[in-house]
């Protein structure tokens, strides 16, 4: 993964708004939260890297929605967690056939800490252990959203082009 | 259709989306006037020059948020307002007005209402039976909200207004909120609401 310290800052806005976009699932509020977390960490002055832009917009998205709301971290067993870790990559790998609307409403199912997990994993390149830290989440934890929201994920689509 | 793995589709998903060109220029906009870098007095301190210049470009920045447009009235966002509102006045079980005789009799009852309140099947399906009403509102419009109950005395809030305005075009569905669940749904002209414990609503077909 990268730290984006390299990147222009179109393509760091960019990339944040991704993120945000994963988080918030609706472009409005995505630019929303990506200006907030901008203008956060302008004000702290810190480093311009994808990384701190990341986390300033998740604190932001955090302040905003979830401390409202109860958010249900269901517990992993040990064993359960190298199962999970051996199916990392091969739940991604199904063959599916999808426009960009079908899978909008199919990310629009997952729960935002499920849809923030597989971005991270899929489009960051992060690891369980990387995910696990910036979003303070126990791996395990990580593991079974980014397998369960796959899965989700896998099922909606095969029915979408069943019915198709 | 493309076909392509599961990860191919959210990478590509993802890539395709990009913040708005006017945003973007907003944000660069917003970073540079954050630079205290020019000097403001030729002969001020350097201190109070610096000081000067944050001072300026924070109000600038202030300026600049306040005259941007924040979240437009989407559908969704409207939708997302309606429930976390309907899900707060849930909360507070503020007591009924008058009881629940039928949805045919609501608006001879509650004579301020200005649409016929209609039946809801989801409450039939939980086996919820409809006991009081008030008047209330959803985003501002008049509404009513009646009052029901399981057979095992789990409580659940019928939200219906008129689906004009925000609540003509809000989008419908399950939302989550915290440990509720709100149906948002609109039967003909009537924009209709739903909440209940999550493993209540859960329960429905």
């Amino acid at each position: 993964m990268s730290d984006g310290s390299d990147a222009s800052p179109d393509e760091l806005l960019h990339a944040g708004f991704r993120y945000a976009l994963s988080l918030a699932h609706d472009r409005a509020e995505a630019e929303d939260l990506l200006q907030d977390g901008w203008v956060s960490l302008l004000r702290a002055g810190g480093p311009r890297t994808r990384a701190y832009l990341m986390r300033a917009i998740r604190s932001r998205y955090v302040d905003r929605y979830r401390r409202s709301r109860a958010v249900l971290v269901e517990p992993v067993p040990a064993d359960e967690v190298e199962a999970l870790a051996v199916d990392w990559k091969a739940a991604g790998a199904t063959l599916l056939a999808a426009d960009h609307d079908t899978l909008g409403d199919a990310l629009a199912r997952l729960r935002p800490e499920e849809r923030e997990a597989v971005f991270l994993q899929v489009v960051e390149g992060y690891s369980a252990s990387e995910i696990a830290e910036l979003t303070q989440t126990p791996r395990g934890t990580v593991l079974s959203l980014v397998h369960r929201a796959k899965k989700k994920l896998s099922r909606w689509l095969e029915r979408k082009e069943a019915s198709a | 259709m493309n076909e392509r793995t599961l990860d191919g589709h959210i990478e590509a998903y993802y890539r395709d989306e990009s913040v708005s060109p006017e945003r973007l220029a907003h944000l660069r906009q917003v970073e540079s006037l954050a630079r205290p870098t020019s000097p403001i007095g030729r002969f001020a301190p350097v201190g109070r020059r610096w000081v000067t210049g944050a001072a300026l470009a924070a109000g600038l920045v202030a300026a600049l948020l306040v005259v941007w447009p924040r979240t437009p009235s989407d559908p969704v966002s409207v939708a997302r307002s309606a429930a976390a509102e309907i899900a707060k006045n849930h909360r507070k079980a503020e007591s009924g007005e008058s009881a629940f005789t039928s949805w045919a009799a609501l608006r001879g009852e509650l004579p301020r209402l200005e649409f016929d309140a209609v039946p809801v099947p989801l409450l039939a399906s939980l086996g919820a039976t409809a006991r009081d009403t008030r008047y209330c509102s959803v985003q501002g419009q008049l509404a009513v909200r009646i009052h029901a109950e399981t057979a095992s005395g789990e409580r659940l809030s019928v939200y219906q207004a008129q689906a004009s305005g925000p609540l003509a075009e809000a989008r419908t569905g399950r939302f989550e909120v915290g440990d509720l669940s709100v149906e948002l749904e609109r039967r003909g002209d009537v924009f209709v609401g739903v909440v209940g414990p999550s493993a209540v609503l859960a329960r429905a077909p």
